[in-house]
């Protein structure tokens, strides 16, 4: 059945059920699988974002190329002045996540390696800040999955198809709705506007890292990702809404992406990627390797 | 796996370059029913040209060996391989219109080879494309057995036959003529459970068999 992401809102409101339970039902009907096993598999995949966050900590690695590695750690050791402490906490545990799958740690894909900070960045924060329950994120990241689901239906979530719009702007649309749900989450129309708000937003990024490895400007991109989220998901709680609604929104992502050129999508022949900076990075790594 | 858009939890840090590649290096492993002494892989160009900096290396012998996609140990796997005395190299092909990620791997114990070409076609999917020279098409999202046989009437019934008999469920069946001369067909099953191991070589029995490789699910669990 096609259900848009506003569709499951409504059902949620109207038959007074929680959303991540109408969302697990919808799961069920388009596979035939348990609702059950998905809550557990969300609540188990929570679990499994904490233990690579972990991870990280215990044992730091620089990325393959060297190139990143250590931007969490700074992050980590300063007090920030601007961004409160609970976004500017997201923030670097994005910056963690993302560098420890540039180093070959184990993450979890969401919806893809490369955008793999974000989601993880909004709950984890919400877990280490506000108290917010590993249970109750398995249920905002259930959550978060079905408006990713509705942007990979109606467009697309890789790099190579669409750009990075496609996967640091779907992370950060999941990742907004996903802060609401764990802690408003019978907050209707901020759940149905935050993810087009933020969808909004990065519109039109481009996937442009050089020497096409998943560095720069991956792992800053998905720390952006999680200060525009907790924006998206604090306009959206003031009551602001998007004008263009969030499925038009992803619509609007596919046609952007389809009309970007090969060389702005992953291909690593256009944007910061061939910067005089980029080429002399890439030519000193092959060179030195 | 969660609505099919979080997890799979996996080594980073490219789900097509690195998980994908992780798997298709178990692939081989499992079709060839053993780890290679020595081993060949010849890349693709457009994945050649990243090949470093996205772990593709580590991955393909690490899944060689046996190490999945989601095991951290993948980062060390040229260390062991060295431990276990596996010889490998790495070398560069314009495959012209192949899809950009695939890989060609080439194995052997000294008597016995094996070669297999596949893609990583993204989120760490794969897809077998070639074994020993012919053509296949195999997902390796379900236990499958690809089987050689004489493209003779009959042959897929006492095929299929065998299969039922030992109560397993077929998911999947493909079947294409490999070699009209030499009457040779190649049939790909795909079944919903792991076989037993008397299932295998109950089919090896069959007159109309030539050959069979059984592949293992390579789908990890979350």
């Amino acid at each position: 059945m096609i259900m848009k992401f506003e569709d499951l809102v409504k059902a949620a409101k109207d038959s007074r059920t929680p959303l991540h339970k109408v969302v697990s039902d919808w799961y069920m009907m388009n596979t035939g699988n348990d609702p059950k096993a998905a809550e557990e598999t969300a609540k188990e995949l929570v679990r499994e974002m904490l233990g690579s966050y972990h991870s990280r900590l215990d044992r730091p690695e620089k990325s393959l190329t060297g190139w990143v590695g250590d931007n969490d750690a700074k992050a980590r050791n300063h007090t920030p002045k601007f961004l409160s402490p609970l976004v500017f906490s997201g923030v670097g545990i994005a910056l963690s996540m993302s560098e420890h799958n540039a180093s070959m740690g184990k993450i979890v894909a969401c919806p893809t390696a490369g955008a793999c900070g974000v989601v993880p960045g909004a709950l984890l924060s919400l877990h280490m800040n506000l108290g917010i329950d590993l249970d109750t994120l398995g249920n905002a990241l259930l959550v978060s999955g079905a408006v990713g689901e509705r942007i990979k239906r109606r467009a697309s979530i890789s790099g190579a198809m669409s750009g990075c719009q496609a996967e640091v702007g779907t992370a950060t649309a999941m990742a907004s709705v996903a802060i609401i749900y764990a802690t408003h989450p019978e907050e209707y129309d901020a759940l149905e506007n935050a993810p087009a708000l933020a969808l909004k937003s990065l519109l039109g990024l481009v996937c442009d890292p050089v020497g096409g490895f998943v560095e720069i400007p991956c792992v800053k991109r998905n720390a952006f990702g999680v200060s525009i989220a907790f924006t998206a998901a604090e306009l959206a709680l003031a009551g602001i809404k998007s004008a263009i609604p969030f499925e038009e929104v992803a619509d609007s992502l596919g046609r952007v992406g389809r009309r970007l050129p090969e060389e702005l999508k992953e291909t690593a022949r256009g944007g910061i990627a061939i910067t005089p900076t980029a080429k002399k990075m890439v030519a000193d790594f092959l060179g030195g390797a | 796996m969660l609505l099919d858009i979080i997890g799979p939890a996996i080594v980073g840090p490219s789900s097509s370059h690195t998980a994908g590649m992780a798997r298709l290096g178990r692939a081989f492993r499992s079709l060839f029913a053993r780890t290679p002494t020595e081993v060949g892989f010849v890349l693709n160009s457009p994945l050649y040209a990243t090949f470093r900096g996205h772990g593709t290396d580590r991955a393909l012998i690490g899944g060689i060996m046996g190490i999945k996609e989601s095991d951290p140990q993948l980062r060390d796997s040229f260390r062991i391989a060295k431990e276990k005395g596996i010889y490998f190299t790495f070398e560069e092909e314009d495959m012209g219109d192949l899809h950009p990620n695939t890989v060609r791997i080439n194995g052997s114990t000294g008597e016995l080879f094996l070669s297999m070409t596949g893609a990583s076609i993204g989120g760490g999917s794969i897809r077998i494309t070639s074994i020993n020279d012919f053509d296949t098409d195999v997902s390796g999202k379900y236990p499958s057995f690809v089987i050689l046989n004489s493209d003779v009437p009959g042959a897929l019934s006492q095929i299929v036959g065998e299969i039922s008999s030992s109560d397993m469920n077929i998911s999947n069946l493909f079947l294409s003529r490999v070699d009209p001369f030499r009457r040779e067909a190649l049939c790909v099953v795909e079944l919903d459970n792991e076989p037993d191991e008397s299932l295998l070589s109950a089919i090896k029995r069959l007159h109309v068999v030539k050959k069979v490789s059984y592949l293992e699910r390579l789908d990890s669990s979350i």
